[in-house]
């Protein structure tokens, strides 16, 4: 999770998991092949997003192209709503290949570094 | 048997690092010799005994950077940041997975291996799924996570550090583990 603001700013895509209202939240996914460890580039991924009861899904996209071969993730970004209120944001991602393989990502389990919104 | 943060479901892994093929670790120092800060805590236990079905497929690990300043009621305690002062403690935190099941891979053994000042260090992590941690920190018990510290020195000077974790398995599978790209998101020593 990092800090997507617009390329150039000085904390863009820092790490971070404490975000204020109207500010980028960003997420940055690998997908492994299991039998290869090796990425698997037809993956489709979403992330999930828990907020004020409500799973707000974000497509995610392949960052890699031609000119940026080296970019071998998965970027979504999710700016916090104005009326959100503080505390803990749940989220997961899923994700699909081509072979209809599918996986899922949970965060690690430690209350403080979970996405929260703060004042 | 140990089940994973990250389902494996029919095959795919969703990890949030790359994880780099092949044997990788060859050449790399094992994680026992190597001394740790902030440690004190006695010997390690023994090993873990294998979980039925394992091994299958290759062996995956993840991770990311937090700062794991104490108390652990600081404000900043656990917090995901990248951007570390002196005498902070910098966190890595990773989870080994074995691949064909998707359950986590208790037998591994991981090691940060920091860049610092010209100098390779071998940081040893712990595995959370042993010993008593409080409930209301880890809510999901045992952890699936390993843990190593590294203090950042009194005099070090400000500075991007690069790391990998390389890890290895009672079975001989090995993996390493190389944080996202991007410059920013990279390890800092700030003013």
């Amino acid at each position: 999770m990092a800090l997507f603001q617009p390329p150039g700013h000085p904390d863009n895509c820092i790490l971070r998991n404490r975000f204020k209202r109207g500010e980028p939240v960003g997420f940055r996914m690998f997908v492994a092949d299991p039998s290869t460890q090796k990425r698997e580039e037809s993956a489709q991924l979403v992330v999930h997003v828990n907020v004020a009861g409500k799973t707000v899904d974000i497509p995610m996209r392949y960052r890699a192209t031609a000119a940026q071969p080296e970019r071998e993730f998965w970027v979504a970004k999710w700016v916090v709503p104005q009326d959100t209120p503080t505390g803990i944001i749940r989220y997961t991602v899923t994700a699909t290949d081509k072979y209809g393989r599918t996986g899922e990502f949970r965060p690690f389990e430690v209350q403080a570094s979970q996405l929260t919104i703060v004042d | 048997m140990t089940r994973p943060r990250s389902a494996l479901l029919s095959g795919v892994l969703v990890a949030a690092a790359t994880i780099a093929g092949g044997p990788t670790i060859a050449g790399q120092q094992p994680a026992a010799p190597a001394p740790a800060q902030g440690r004190g805590r006695g010997a390690p236990p023994p090993p873990p005994e294998p979980q039925a079905g394992h091994p299958t497929g290759k062996l995956l690990i993840w991770g990311d950077v937090a700062s794991f300043d104490v108390p652990g009621t600081l404000p900043t305690h656990c917090i995901l940041t990248n951007r570390f002062k002196r005498g902070q403690r910098m966190g890595f935190r990773m989870t080994a997975i074995d691949g064909g099941s998707g359950d986590v891979e208790n037998t591994a053994v991981l090691v940060a291996h920091l860049k610092y000042a010209g100098a390779a260090i071998d940081v040893p992590m712990r595995w959370r799924g042993v010993g008593g941690f409080p409930a209301a920190e880890y809510p999901r018990q045992p952890s699936e996570m390993w843990t190593g510290v590294w203090v950042v020195p009194a005099d070090a000077q400000p500075a991007v550090l690069s790391y990998t974790v390389t890890a290895t398995d009672r079975f001989g599978r090995t993996a390493t583990f190389s944080p996202f790209i991007n410059l920013v998101s990279q390890i800092a020593i700030v003013e």
